[in-house]
């Protein structure tokens, strides 16, 4: 008998672990124990106890928060510019993230910016004033933005289900407010530091990497991550955009990006392994042509309950090297019509 | 370590413009020659395996294959961001990283073009052991001696390839599985000629050529398969067979710290676990067959309570012990139909003429098993 065992890994982090609903692959817990063990640069502050800390280069800060749901964790990313810093995705919120950001960068005037809408990557933004997503993913996020946002984190008895801390812990939700981007657009922190937004769609329809032009980093998001990469969901019902939502459009969108390889190094995911070569997105872009050439021809099917409970067919196709690209038999194409 | 850059060639060909007869037609050939479109690192800086900050001694000049970028990953936040890191004046080209409170991992440069390696160092109660010997380069056993405060080291080998096996005659005694020792007993003092051109210069690794081990004969004792090394106080590791990446491969258990030193069976980069229907050349070299490998790799699966975490002989370790049923799985496809491969690669063996196939099979959350198979 097979179990998918994630081991607990030693933290000092308020926040505990209890289960998964899709726990981590092997290559990303390996990957994890070794930087949440031993990484020299990790600090957790005061101001927040839930969230472990980790300076990667002078100007980059990864901000570690255990995915309250139950799916891999994230991270929230933290450029230090010269006059201005910059959030990329916040999480679910839980302790003061806005005073442990101001107490890294001594306060700096903030930019907040999201890769996507789903909650694990945006309900921490009602902590700031302002964030800033791709247009096709602001209706999705502000319907996601709402007091009662957080309330499936808990049984019917109010116990908390996947990761143990403090309900007061989390945001009293206030609105802030939301302003959807095009892709292209690009944010200055001070000098010729510069961060552009560039359009992937295919997790979501409005899914957005960020180019760090000065440090050549790219934050990646959810669609290029170590545990899986969840590219073609397809258009369901309701959501806005759905068109959008599928591997084809990741694959016109990825295949700009790797026209651009020039422009960074290293690839920084919203969740688990980071610090990952640019070749990465080469790879993954030959099977992404490789599955609209041939969908059926996949390295092998599974069905996964996430934490809405909802059981679905997830397709994986292996990327040379890396991890596997998951996505639906309704997401490889754009919809007909 | 290329020179030719954009700059050079700039400059070379500004070298090379007629000479120029007023400021300004010099400063317009100047222009030119800096616009000239020369790529400093040829058209795309599509990154695999960019240097690692490193103080090791030796230097890399080159790989042979790249090394996936999980694995590289993985040796970056470790190589440059790792608390324990230490490297021991008595052994420059080793970097000593502690896993457990009595485990270290020895990394150090794979000499020829593969993957770098690890030697795993347990000190128990009386006695210490090593497993795996890596290419001897600099003082092995002055630094276990070190770092274990000077206790009696039994010293054991997974298996015979040049960067697991050449540092045994470092050492009076090593231990491995029976089916080693002939493969052992081939050791040499021209093992090492390999590393180095007609110039005597070095072709992978940059090392000082003096601080290579002198070779002298040390006994091998060939052990059966259930083996207990007694590392004092009841402090137990255990050699288990495994065949499949060689005839004579072998895993370490260490009971106490319940984690499994695997070798090359199963790597993050490519497990080669053997082939499907191509055996080995040497004695026994049917156990290099998958259908034989698996058998043995079941064995170890079925004992999966003994153990938490397995520590391959590369790259990453601290693996979830669940990675042995996995690549069970893998192999278990791969048997039943040797064409369902997701990938496959020209292989150049060493001193090949021609290429053979290389299949690979994806491990579910990890990495590959490839493997060799002869359709004809």
């Amino acid at each position: 008998m097979i179990t998918d065992v994630c081991r607990p890994i030693a933290t000092r982090s308020k926040a505990r672990r209890l289960g998964w609903s899709v726990p981590p692959n092997l290559i990303s817990w390996s990957w994890m124990k070794l930087l949440r063990e031993n990484n020299k640069t990790m600090r957790i502050y005061d101001v927040n106890p839930y969230v472990e800390v980790y300076q990667f280069y002078d100007n980059l800060y990864g901000l570690y928060n255990q995915n309250l749901d139950g799916v891999p964790d994230n991270w929230m990313w933290l450029i230090d510019g010269p006059e201005k810093a910059m959030v990329i995705d916040t999480a679910y919120g839980l302790g003061d993230s806005k005073g442990l950001v101001d107490q890294i960068t001594g306060g700096k005037p903030l930019i907040v910016a999201n890769t996507h809408g789903h909650f694990d990557h945006c309900l921490g933004n009602c902590r700031f004033a302002k964030a800033y997503i791709h247009e096709y993913d602001h209706d999705t996020a502000r319907a996601n933005a709402k007091p009662t946002a957080w309330d499936f984190l808990f049984d019917k008895n109010g116990k908390n289900i996947y990761v143990d801390f403090d309900r007061k812990d989390l945001p009293v939700f206030k609105d802030y407010e939301l302003v959807a981007v095009r892709n292209g657009a690009t944010f200055n922190l001070g000098g010729d530091h510069e961060i552009e937004l560039i359009w992937t769609g295919g997790h979501s329809p409005g899914h957005s990497m960020f180019l760090d032009k000065k440090s050549r980093y790219l934050f990646t998001g959810d669609i290029v991550a170590s545990h899986v990469m969840m590219a073609g969901t397809g258009p369901r019902p309701g959501l806005a955009y759905g068109q959008y939502a599928n591997l084809t459009t990741w694959r016109d969108n990825l295949s700009k990006l790797v026209a651009r390889i020039d422009e960074y190094d290293y690839l920084f995911p919203g969740h688990m392994m980071a610090n990952i070569e640019n070749s990465v997105m080469a790879t993954t872009l030959e099977a992404v042509e490789a599955i609209l050439a041939n969908p059926g021809n996949s390295t092998y099917i599974e069905e996964v309950t996430p934490a809405n409970g909802i059981k679905q067919k997830r397709i994986h196709k292996y990327v040379r090297g890396f991890t596997t690209i998951g996505y639906s038999e309704e997401g490889v194409y754009p919809p007909k019509g | 370590m290329r020179t030719a850059g954009a700059g050079a060639a700039a400059v070379g060909l500004a070298s090379r413009l007629p000479a120029a007869t007023d400021a300004a037609t010099e400063k317009k050939a100047v222009k030119a020659a800096e616009t000239f479109p020369v790529h400093p690192v040829g058209p795309g800086r599509r990154k695999t395996m960019w240097p690692i900050r490193s103080e090791l001694k030796s230097v890399r000049i080159k790989h042979d294959a790249p090394i996936d970028p999980v694995s590289w990953a993985y040796m970056k936040e470790l190589r440059e961001n790792n608390k324990t890191r230490m490297i021991y004046p008595v052994n420059p080209y080793v970097e000593v990283y502690q896993f457990r409170e009595n485990l270290y991992g020895l990394f150090t440069h794979n000499l020829d073009g593969g993957g770098d390696v690890w030697m795993f160092l347990t000190v128990g109660p009386e006695k210490a052991l090593l497993v795996d010997t890596a290419y001897g380069l600099g003082d092995i056993k002055g630094l276990c001696d070190q770092i274990t405060g000077g206790k009696p080291l039994y010293v054991a080998v997974t298996h015979e390839h040049f960067d697991h096996a050449y540092g045994a005659c470092r050492f009076d005694k090593v231990y491995c599985h029976e089916n080693l020792k002939p493969y052992l007993e081939l050791q040499n003092a021209h093992q090492w000629d390999y590393l180095f051109d007609d110039y005597g210069d070095n072709i992978w690794v940059q090392f000082d050529r003096e601080d290579l081990p002198k070779f002298k004969k040390f006994e091998i004792d060939g052990v059966p398969d259930g083996y207990k090394f007694d590392l004092g106080g009841g402090y137990e590791v255990e050699l288990i067979f495994q065949g499949g990446h060689s005839a004579g491969h072998a895993a370490y258990l260490d009971k106490k710290n319940r984690i499994v030193f695997t070798g090359d069976n199963i790597i993050c980069d490519t497990s080669g676990c053997g082939s499907v229907n191509i055996a080995g050349r040497g004695p026994h070299g049917e156990e290099q067959l998958l259908s034989n490998y698996r058998k043995n790799l079941k064995r170890l699966v079925d004992r999966m309570g003994e153990y938490d975490y397995v520590y391959p002989a590369h790259f990453m370790v601290d693996v979830e012990n669940y990675v042995m049923a996995k690549e069970l799985e893998c192999v278990d496809a791969v048997l039943a139909n040797p064409d369902g491969w997701d990938y496959w690669d020209a292989s150049w063996g060493k001193a090949a003429t021609a290429p053979s196939g290389r299949y690979m099979k994806h491990i579910h959350g990890f990495s590959v098993v490839y493997y060799g198979y002869n359709k004809g």
